[in-house]
Protein backbone atom coordinates (compact mmCIF):
# COMPACT_ATOMS: atom_id res chain seq x y z
CA UNK A 1 0.00 0.00 0.00
CA UNK A 2 2.92 2.27 0.66
CA UNK A 3 4.23 1.51 -2.24
CA UNK A 4 1.32 2.36 -4.44
CA UNK A 5 0.94 5.59 -2.57
CA UNK A 6 4.23 6.56 -2.91
CA UNK A 7 4.47 5.88 -7.23
CA UNK A 8 0.85 7.85 -6.78
CA UNK A 9 2.58 10.82 -5.35
CA UNK A 10 5.55 10.50 -7.35
CA UNK A 11 3.41 10.77 -10.45
CA UNK A 12 1.73 13.28 -9.32
CA UNK A 13 4.60 15.67 -8.78
CA UNK A 14 6.14 14.96 -11.96
CA UNK A 15 2.82 15.60 -13.96
CA UNK A 16 3.16 19.20 -13.41
CA UNK A 17 6.41 19.45 -15.06
CA UNK A 18 4.78 18.82 -18.74
CA UNK A 19 2.10 21.51 -18.05
CA UNK A 20 4.63 24.60 -17.85
CA UNK A 21 3.38 27.52 -20.41
CA UNK A 22 5.96 30.52 -20.42
CA UNK A 23 3.32 32.03 -22.92
CA UNK A 24 -0.43 33.65 -22.72
CA UNK A 25 -2.39 34.65 -25.39
CA UNK A 26 -2.95 37.89 -26.43
CA UNK A 27 -6.92 38.29 -26.98
CA UNK A 28 -7.70 41.41 -28.82
CA UNK A 29 -6.49 44.21 -31.06
CA UNK A 30 -7.04 47.15 -33.20
CA UNK A 31 -5.84 48.09 -36.57
CA UNK A 32 -5.66 52.09 -35.95
CA UNK A 33 -6.14 52.99 -39.34
CA UNK A 34 -10.47 51.88 -39.74
CA UNK A 35 -9.95 51.95 -43.42
CA UNK A 36 -7.06 49.10 -43.11
CA UNK A 37 -8.39 45.83 -43.98
CA UNK A 38 -6.00 43.01 -43.46
CA UNK A 39 -7.84 39.17 -44.54
CA UNK A 40 -6.77 36.02 -44.74
CA UNK A 41 -5.69 34.20 -48.45
CA UNK A 42 -7.60 31.36 -46.80
CA UNK A 43 -10.71 33.03 -46.44
CA UNK A 44 -10.54 32.29 -41.97
CA UNK A 45 -10.65 35.55 -41.59
CA UNK A 46 -10.82 39.50 -41.90
CA UNK A 47 -9.79 42.30 -39.36
CA UNK A 48 -10.34 45.78 -39.67
CA UNK A 49 -10.73 48.37 -36.49
CA UNK A 50 -11.70 46.72 -33.35
CA UNK A 51 -10.46 42.58 -33.86
CA UNK A 52 -10.95 39.36 -31.54
CA UNK A 53 -7.76 37.43 -32.26
CA UNK A 54 -8.33 35.01 -35.04
CA UNK A 55 -5.64 33.04 -34.57
CA UNK A 56 -2.40 32.93 -32.49
CA UNK A 57 1.69 32.22 -33.65
CA UNK A 58 3.68 30.61 -31.82
CA UNK A 59 6.99 32.40 -32.86
CA UNK A 60 7.97 33.41 -29.61
CA UNK A 61 7.35 30.23 -28.00
CA UNK A 62 9.88 28.83 -30.48
CA UNK A 63 12.39 31.73 -30.04
CA UNK A 64 12.63 32.65 -33.24
CA UNK A 65 15.37 35.69 -33.01
CA UNK A 66 15.16 38.00 -35.96
CA UNK A 67 16.62 41.50 -36.23
CA UNK A 68 17.22 44.80 -37.98
CA UNK A 69 17.90 43.15 -41.75
CA UNK A 70 17.46 39.70 -40.74
CA UNK A 71 13.83 40.76 -39.77
CA UNK A 72 12.34 41.33 -43.82
CA UNK A 73 13.16 37.35 -45.04
CA UNK A 74 11.86 36.01 -41.83
CA UNK A 75 8.39 36.12 -43.11
CA UNK A 76 9.52 31.88 -43.89
CA UNK A 77 10.26 31.06 -40.90
CA UNK A 78 7.25 32.69 -39.29
CA UNK A 79 5.24 31.00 -41.43
CA UNK A 80 6.69 27.26 -40.27
CA UNK A 81 4.73 28.44 -36.34
CA UNK A 82 1.14 29.41 -37.59
CA UNK A 83 2.13 32.99 -39.40
CA UNK A 84 -0.42 33.57 -42.39
CA UNK A 85 -0.91 34.50 -45.50
CA UNK A 86 -2.67 37.71 -45.78
CA UNK A 87 -4.14 40.59 -48.18
CA UNK A 88 -3.89 44.09 -46.83
CA UNK A 89 -6.01 46.82 -48.13
CA UNK A 90 -4.84 50.16 -47.39
CA UNK A 91 -6.46 53.76 -48.11
CA UNK A 92 -3.28 54.86 -50.26
CA UNK A 93 -3.11 52.23 -52.73
CA UNK A 94 -5.89 50.88 -55.02
CA UNK A 95 -4.66 47.48 -55.17
CA UNK A 96 -4.14 45.15 -52.48
CA UNK A 97 -0.70 44.46 -50.89
CA UNK A 98 0.31 40.55 -50.19
CA UNK A 99 1.60 39.93 -47.08
CA UNK A 100 2.33 37.64 -43.94
CA UNK A 101 0.66 38.04 -40.44
CA UNK A 102 1.92 37.42 -36.88
CA UNK A 103 -0.56 37.53 -34.25
CA UNK A 104 1.83 35.85 -31.74
CA UNK A 105 1.37 34.88 -27.88
CA UNK A 106 2.81 37.10 -24.97
CA UNK A 107 5.46 35.92 -23.43
CA UNK A 108 4.12 36.00 -19.52
CA UNK A 109 7.07 38.03 -18.35
CA UNK A 110 5.72 40.56 -20.60
CA UNK A 111 4.87 44.08 -19.69
CA UNK A 112 3.16 47.16 -21.12
CA UNK A 113 0.22 47.34 -23.50
CA UNK A 114 2.27 45.72 -26.16
CA UNK A 115 1.80 42.36 -24.37
CA UNK A 116 -1.74 42.94 -23.67
CA UNK A 117 -3.12 43.68 -27.07
CA UNK A 118 -2.24 44.47 -30.34
CA UNK A 119 -2.45 47.66 -32.02
CA UNK A 120 -1.81 47.14 -35.54
CA UNK A 121 -0.01 50.54 -37.40
CA UNK A 122 1.08 50.49 -40.90
CA UNK A 123 2.85 54.20 -41.75
CA UNK A 124 2.66 55.09 -45.27
CA UNK A 125 6.52 55.24 -45.72
CA UNK A 126 6.47 51.67 -45.16
CA UNK A 127 3.64 51.38 -47.72
CA UNK A 128 4.87 53.65 -49.87
CA UNK A 129 8.75 51.42 -49.68
CA UNK A 130 7.04 48.23 -50.44
CA UNK A 131 6.86 48.40 -54.26
CA UNK A 132 8.65 46.86 -57.46
CA UNK A 133 8.53 43.37 -55.57
CA UNK A 134 10.44 44.50 -52.55
CA UNK A 135 8.91 43.45 -48.65
CA UNK A 136 8.80 46.18 -45.94
CA UNK A 137 8.14 45.02 -41.95
CA UNK A 138 6.71 46.87 -39.51
CA UNK A 139 5.82 45.18 -35.78
CA UNK A 140 4.84 46.10 -32.66
CA UNK A 141 6.89 45.08 -29.48
CA UNK A 142 7.14 45.15 -25.48
CA UNK A 143 9.51 44.26 -22.88
CA UNK A 144 9.89 41.88 -20.24
CA UNK A 145 9.91 41.73 -16.55
CA UNK A 146 13.71 43.28 -15.06
CA UNK A 147 15.45 40.23 -13.93
CA UNK A 148 18.15 41.10 -11.23
CA UNK A 149 20.43 38.53 -12.56
CA UNK A 150 20.94 39.83 -16.23
CA UNK A 151 20.42 42.83 -18.27
CA UNK A 152 17.28 42.36 -20.51
CA UNK A 153 16.78 45.94 -20.84
CA UNK A 154 17.48 45.43 -24.45
CA UNK A 155 15.16 42.31 -25.14
CA UNK A 156 12.27 42.88 -27.76
CA UNK A 157 9.51 40.23 -27.84
CA UNK A 158 6.95 41.01 -30.84
CA UNK A 159 3.27 40.83 -30.44
CA UNK A 160 2.98 41.44 -33.97
CA UNK A 161 4.64 41.82 -37.24
CA UNK A 162 3.20 42.45 -40.87
CA UNK A 163 5.29 41.88 -43.59
CA UNK A 164 4.06 43.44 -47.09
CA UNK A 165 4.83 43.90 -50.61
CA UNK A 166 3.15 44.78 -54.00
CA UNK A 167 4.09 41.69 -55.51
CA UNK A 168 3.64 37.81 -54.41
CA UNK A 169 6.90 37.34 -53.37
CA UNK A 170 5.73 35.46 -49.85
CA UNK A 171 5.66 31.63 -51.94
CA UNK B 1 -18.58 41.46 2.64
CA UNK B 2 -16.86 44.74 3.24
CA UNK B 3 -13.23 42.52 4.57
CA UNK B 4 -13.71 40.94 1.16
CA UNK B 5 -14.13 43.88 -0.96
CA UNK B 6 -11.45 45.47 0.92
CA UNK B 7 -9.21 42.29 0.30
CA UNK B 8 -9.89 42.71 -3.42
CA UNK B 9 -9.13 46.56 -3.47
CA UNK B 10 -5.83 45.95 -1.95
CA UNK B 11 -4.78 42.49 -4.23
CA UNK B 12 -5.38 44.64 -6.97
CA UNK B 13 -3.39 47.42 -6.11
CA UNK B 14 -0.04 45.41 -5.33
CA UNK B 15 2.34 46.12 -8.16
CA UNK B 16 0.90 49.83 -8.91
CA UNK B 17 3.18 52.59 -9.33
CA UNK B 18 2.87 55.45 -7.18
CA UNK B 19 2.07 58.88 -9.15
CA UNK B 20 4.28 61.68 -9.41
CA UNK B 21 3.56 64.88 -7.03
CA UNK B 22 4.55 67.96 -9.10
CA UNK B 23 2.67 70.56 -7.05
CA UNK B 24 0.46 71.46 -4.39
CA UNK B 25 -0.50 74.94 -6.21
CA UNK B 26 -3.49 73.89 -8.14
CA UNK B 27 -5.13 76.93 -9.58
CA UNK B 28 -5.18 77.24 -13.23
CA UNK B 29 -2.65 79.41 -14.46
CA UNK B 30 -0.27 77.00 -12.42
CA UNK B 31 -2.15 73.70 -14.29
CA UNK B 32 -1.47 75.34 -17.12
CA UNK B 33 1.98 76.20 -16.76
CA UNK B 34 2.95 72.74 -15.70
CA UNK B 35 1.03 71.25 -18.52
CA UNK B 36 3.54 73.26 -20.39
CA UNK B 37 6.81 72.31 -18.63
CA UNK B 38 5.86 68.97 -18.46
CA UNK B 39 3.86 67.84 -21.83
CA UNK B 40 1.85 66.12 -19.98
CA UNK B 41 -1.88 65.79 -18.58
CA UNK B 42 -2.01 66.00 -14.96
CA UNK B 43 -4.13 63.95 -12.60
CA UNK B 44 -5.24 65.93 -9.27
CA UNK B 45 -6.11 64.63 -6.51
CA UNK B 46 -7.00 66.36 -2.78
CA UNK B 47 -5.45 69.41 -3.91
CA UNK B 48 -2.33 67.84 -4.99
CA UNK B 49 -1.10 67.71 -9.08
CA UNK B 50 0.67 64.35 -10.37
CA UNK B 51 1.60 63.22 -13.40
CA UNK B 52 1.19 59.79 -14.67
CA UNK B 53 4.22 57.20 -13.95
CA UNK B 54 6.32 55.51 -17.28
CA UNK B 55 4.61 52.08 -15.62
CA UNK B 56 0.96 53.52 -16.53
CA UNK B 57 1.15 55.17 -19.67
CA UNK B 58 0.46 53.31 -23.04
CA UNK B 59 4.25 52.69 -23.79
CA UNK B 60 3.62 50.82 -26.76
CA UNK B 61 6.70 50.05 -29.06
CA UNK B 62 6.90 49.95 -32.96
CA UNK B 63 9.40 49.36 -34.90
CA UNK B 64 9.71 48.96 -38.93
CA UNK B 65 12.60 48.03 -41.86
CA UNK B 66 12.25 48.01 -45.62
CA UNK B 67 14.53 46.52 -48.57
CA UNK B 68 13.12 49.98 -50.08
CA UNK B 69 14.79 53.09 -48.92
CA UNK B 70 11.61 54.52 -46.57
CA UNK B 71 10.59 58.25 -46.68
CA UNK B 72 10.42 59.76 -43.69
CA UNK B 73 9.38 63.23 -42.55
CA UNK B 74 12.56 65.46 -41.71
CA UNK B 75 13.35 65.56 -38.66
CA UNK B 76 15.99 67.02 -35.93
CA UNK B 77 18.53 64.23 -35.39
CA UNK B 78 18.60 63.59 -31.60
CA UNK B 79 21.75 62.31 -29.12
CA UNK B 80 19.26 61.29 -26.48
CA UNK B 81 18.49 57.56 -27.14
CA UNK B 82 14.47 57.56 -28.15
CA UNK B 83 12.20 55.05 -28.17
CA UNK B 84 9.79 54.62 -31.22
CA UNK B 85 6.46 54.80 -29.47
CA UNK B 86 3.44 54.86 -31.50
CA UNK B 87 3.11 58.72 -31.64
CA UNK B 88 6.55 58.75 -33.27
CA UNK B 89 6.08 55.96 -35.18
CA UNK B 90 2.83 57.38 -36.82
CA UNK B 91 4.10 60.83 -37.07
CA UNK B 92 3.23 62.70 -40.16
CA UNK B 93 5.70 65.53 -40.18
CA UNK B 94 8.76 67.22 -37.87
CA UNK B 95 6.85 69.07 -35.80
CA UNK B 96 4.75 66.09 -34.82
CA UNK B 97 8.21 63.80 -33.94
CA UNK B 98 9.85 66.72 -31.61
CA UNK B 99 6.86 67.11 -29.97
CA UNK B 100 6.29 63.41 -29.20
CA UNK B 101 9.88 62.64 -28.45
CA UNK B 102 10.29 65.58 -26.59
CA UNK B 103 7.31 64.75 -24.29
CA UNK B 104 9.53 61.05 -24.31
CA UNK B 105 12.65 62.36 -23.05
CA UNK B 106 10.71 64.72 -20.34
CA UNK B 107 8.97 61.78 -18.75
CA UNK B 108 11.54 59.26 -18.61
CA UNK B 109 14.02 62.40 -16.44
CA UNK B 110 11.40 63.24 -14.21
CA UNK B 111 10.69 59.44 -13.65
CA UNK B 112 13.80 58.45 -13.37
CA UNK B 113 14.32 56.16 -16.00
CA UNK B 114 16.77 55.60 -18.95
CA UNK B 115 15.64 55.76 -22.20
CA UNK B 116 16.15 52.72 -24.63
CA UNK B 117 18.29 53.19 -27.16
CA UNK B 118 16.45 51.66 -29.90
CA UNK B 119 17.38 53.77 -32.60
CA UNK B 120 21.07 52.83 -31.73
CA UNK B 121 20.75 49.47 -33.45
CA UNK B 122 19.01 50.94 -36.51
CA UNK B 123 15.92 48.79 -35.71
CA UNK B 124 13.23 50.95 -37.89
CA UNK B 125 15.75 53.76 -38.09
CA UNK B 126 13.27 56.27 -37.63
CA UNK B 127 14.73 59.01 -35.76
CA UNK B 128 18.27 59.19 -34.40
CA UNK B 129 21.36 61.28 -33.89
CA UNK B 130 23.93 64.35 -33.20
CA UNK B 131 21.69 67.01 -32.11
CA UNK B 132 21.19 68.12 -28.54
CA UNK B 133 17.18 68.88 -27.24
CA UNK B 134 17.81 71.31 -24.56
CA UNK B 135 15.39 71.15 -21.50
CA UNK B 136 14.18 73.06 -18.85
CA UNK B 137 14.60 71.02 -15.97
CA UNK B 138 15.04 72.96 -13.12
CA UNK B 139 11.32 71.91 -11.89
CA UNK B 140 12.71 68.82 -11.28
CA UNK B 141 14.43 69.98 -7.78
CA UNK B 142 11.30 71.29 -6.40
CA UNK B 143 9.60 67.56 -6.80
CA UNK B 144 9.01 65.68 -3.45
CA UNK B 145 8.06 61.93 -2.68
CA UNK B 146 6.23 63.08 0.23
CA UNK B 147 4.57 65.82 1.85
CA UNK B 148 4.24 65.90 5.75
CA UNK B 149 2.21 67.81 7.98
CA UNK B 150 3.13 68.14 11.41
CA UNK B 151 -0.02 69.37 14.02
CA UNK B 152 0.89 71.33 16.86
CA UNK B 153 -1.09 70.27 20.03
CA UNK B 154 -2.14 73.12 22.38
CA UNK B 155 -1.54 71.57 25.68
CA UNK B 156 -2.53 73.03 29.45
CA UNK B 157 0.62 74.18 31.22
CA UNK B 158 0.46 71.88 33.72
CA UNK B 159 0.85 68.98 31.95
CA UNK B 160 4.12 67.89 29.89
CA UNK B 161 4.14 68.26 26.60
CA UNK B 162 3.89 64.86 24.48
CA UNK B 163 5.81 64.75 21.36
CA UNK B 164 3.39 65.13 18.17
CA UNK B 165 3.42 62.36 15.20
CA UNK B 166 3.95 63.71 12.20
CA UNK B 167 0.74 62.78 9.61
CA UNK B 168 2.65 61.52 6.26
CA UNK B 169 0.59 61.99 3.25
CA UNK B 170 0.21 59.04 1.26
CA UNK B 171 0.29 59.47 -2.50
CA UNK B 172 -2.02 57.92 -5.01
CA UNK B 173 -1.30 55.45 -7.30
CA UNK B 174 -1.80 53.43 -10.72
CA UNK B 175 -1.79 50.46 -12.60
CA UNK B 176 -1.84 49.92 -15.92
CA UNK B 177 -5.44 47.55 -16.58
CA UNK B 178 -5.06 44.24 -18.42
CA UNK B 179 -6.22 44.98 -21.55
CA UNK B 180 -3.57 47.84 -22.01
CA UNK B 181 -6.46 50.55 -22.51
CA UNK B 182 -5.81 53.30 -19.90
CA UNK B 183 -4.74 53.04 -16.21
CA UNK B 184 -6.71 52.56 -12.70
CA UNK B 185 -6.17 55.09 -10.02
CA UNK B 186 -5.52 53.41 -5.99
CA UNK B 187 -6.14 55.65 -3.02
CA UNK B 188 -7.49 58.39 -4.57
CA UNK B 189 -10.77 60.41 -3.38
CA UNK B 190 -12.87 62.16 -6.38
CA UNK B 191 -10.09 62.66 -8.55
CA UNK B 192 -9.42 64.76 -11.72
CA UNK B 193 -7.88 65.04 -14.70
CA UNK B 194 -6.33 68.47 -16.36
CA UNK B 195 -6.07 68.06 -19.80
CA UNK B 196 -6.00 70.58 -23.04
CA UNK B 197 -6.96 73.07 -20.17
CA UNK B 198 -9.86 71.76 -18.86
CA UNK B 199 -10.03 69.96 -15.57
CA UNK B 200 -12.69 66.88 -15.46
CA UNK B 201 -13.73 64.68 -13.04
CA UNK B 202 -12.20 60.55 -13.89
CA UNK B 203 -14.94 58.61 -13.83
CA UNK B 204 -14.68 55.08 -11.78
CA UNK B 205 -10.77 56.01 -10.86
CA UNK B 206 -9.92 54.54 -14.51
CA UNK B 207 -8.48 56.84 -17.07
CA UNK B 208 -8.23 55.56 -20.45
CA UNK B 209 -5.80 56.11 -23.63
CA UNK B 210 -7.07 57.43 -26.44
Amino acid sequence: MKYIYSLLLTLFMFSGCSSTNYTQPIPSGQVKDSSIVIRAVDGSFKIQGDFQTPFQSTIHYHSMNMNGKKMLKAYYRALQYNAKHVRVKVPSQDKELYGVLVLDDADYRGIGSGAKSYKIIIPKPYVDAARDGKISVVYEYYHIKDDTMFDIDDIKKYSWILWISDEDVFN
Amino acid sequence: MRILLATIVLASSIYATELIYISKDITEQTLQQLVKKYKQDLILNDSHAYLAPSECLTSRYFGGESENKVVLPRSKTYATPVTITQEVFEADDTQEIEEAILKQVVIQKISGTTPKAFVGDKEGHLFGGESEIVLDLSAQRSIVKEVKVVELRTVSKTKKEEPTQPIVYKHPTCKLLDDGSGYKLFGTQNPSSFKDGILAPISGDIVLFN
